[in-house]
């Protein structure tokens, strides 16, 4: 790296050490260089060796997971129907938050984050609308390589928020 | 960048190498990504009063009680005015500004609408902020130091996602043939599901130790200058891969993709750009002719 190859030229040219000056600016860089590493490892390597990671409370250190680093074996997919009818729709239907790319995805984590946000999003549409929803939730077995079909639930908004208060 | 070269004349050529466009591009690339990322959530509060988000506490509990008590008047001024100090910082207007401000208000923001949980792009988006925070002089240098430090943040985030696969069993496994087999409306998208080629288990297989490879050995060679280009190719493939198979935000390409612009220093960029117009102009020719 040149700035690198600089400070080792500079280091070479200078002979007094009072005379050396090492640009702040550099300085700066290798301490952000040194935390950005010491994030991914403290993520990534710490946990395993040490079963601990530290807080290095800075934003960009705070958190490091890895999507899809563990892939799990079962699913659930979450639509809503209207009216009794039997068409299934996606659930990013229900909020008017549209997300370029991968609307479906977000309130999907968002109601497994949350599931009290799926009984909003649900009581609103019925508000709104004044049809009735209910939630149907497949869950799947991944074996071999091919999804399997493991169970269905159907409930109605309502009978969702009535049975949370229970 | 790493000069495999004894000719010392070359290593001082390649030393004196500028950057100012490739930079540029990644700014752009980056804030534009960024402003469609967060934009959903900032205009919420504009057309629904962001009735239908949802925000969480994980990301930052002082600001989730914060905005317990803010008017929703507030919220909405809020939003407008990062989503135009966004725009701004696209634009490369008061560049460091800009910069900061937008990245304190999208912070503010993160917790909103899932985008709190999406770590693996977060990170990297505050840690390129303060990067062109601390040292966005256009003119530094020829903006080498700061595509250094760029360069270095996008490389480490995916070599150590390689090493989180590699140390969850990605090389042993066929996590790939699983996550291919998800059902529709799972993380995946429709055409994957529909793809037959894509759940036989020894082409996932295959993909699964590919991942692993591209992921540990494209950030090393972006860092090497005979092998950086093919590695910049590599990394857009990969990432564009991605986004096209899963339901993820389009931010991620944003990021790591255009880190891969940053090989190319200016002088490779304006050979391009007369190569392209050259041809731009015999086509144009040709199509006169006929």
């Amino acid at each position: 790296m040149s700035f690198v190859t600089n400070t080792l030229e500079l280091w070479r040219t200078k002979t007094s050490a009072f005379m050396l000056f090492l640009p702040a600016r550099y300085l700066l860089a290798l301490l952000w260089a040194a935390l950005i590493l010491l994030g991914a490892v403290n993520h990534t390597l710490l946990p395993r060796l040490l079963h601990r990671h530290v807080n290095l409370l800075l934003p960009n250190l705070r958190y490091g997971y890895v999507m899809f680093n563990i892939i799990p074996t079962s699913a659930s997919v979450v639509e809503f129907r209207v009216d009794d009818s039997s068409r299934n729709w996606s659930l990013s239907e229900l909020s008017d938050i549209q997300t370029p790319g991968y609307a479906r995805t977000r309130v999907l984590m968002d109601v497994f984050t949350a599931p009290k946000y799926l009984d909003e999003l649900c009581l609103r549409r019925q508000a709104r609308t004044g049809s009735p929803v209910s939630i149907v939730t497949h869950t799947y077995q991944i074996n071999g390589g091919k999804p399997r079909m493991t169970g269905s639930v159907v409930h109605a908004c309502a009978d969702e928020r009535q049975t949370r208060r229970q | 960048m790493l000069v495999l070269t004894r000719d010392k004349h070359v290593a001082s050529d390649l030393a004196r190498q500028s950057y100012v466009y490739s930079v540029a591009i990644f700014r752009l690339v980056f804030f534009v990504f960024l402003c469609v990322h967060f934009a959903p959530s900032l205009l919420s509060y504009w057309t629904s009063d962001g009735v239908d988000g949802i925000r969480t506490c994980e990301w930052s509990r002082w600001l989730f009680d914060m905005y317990g008590r803010i008017p929703v008047t507030v919220v909405r001024v809020m939003s407008a005015a990062v989503l135009a100090v966004s725009v701004f910082a696209v634009f490369g207007v008061a560049k460091r500004v800009m910069t900061l401000l937008a990245g304190a208000g999208f912070y503010c923001f993160a917790s909103f609408n899932g985008i709190g949980i999406q770590t693996l792009a977060l990170i990297d988006v505050w840690s390129i902020l303060v990067i062109f925070v601390l040292f966005g002089d256009s003119g530094l240098h020829r903006d080498r130091l700061l595509r250094h430090m760029l360069l270095f943040q996008v490389s480490v985030a995916v070599f150590f996602s390689g090493v989180e696969k590699v140390c969850s069993g990605w090389l042993s496994r066929d996590p790939l043939g699983v996550l291919f087999a998800y059902p529709a409306g799972f993380m995946v998208r429709d055409w994957v599901t529909t793809a037959s080629w894509l759940h036989v288990p020894a082409i996932t297989r295959v993909l699964s130790v590919t991942t692993v490879i591209v992921e540990l050995v494209v950030p090393i060679g972006l860092w090497i200058d005979r092998t950086a280009r093919p590695a910049a190719v590599a990394l857009e493939i990969f990432f564009l891969l991605i986004v096209a198979a899963l339901e993820i935000p389009p931010l991620f390409y944003g990021i790591f993709a255009a880190g891969g612009m940053l090989v190319l220093d200016d002088e490779r960029l304006k050979r391009m750009h007369v190569s392209f117009v050259k041809l731009a102009r015999r086509r144009r020719v040709g199509a006169t002719q006929f």
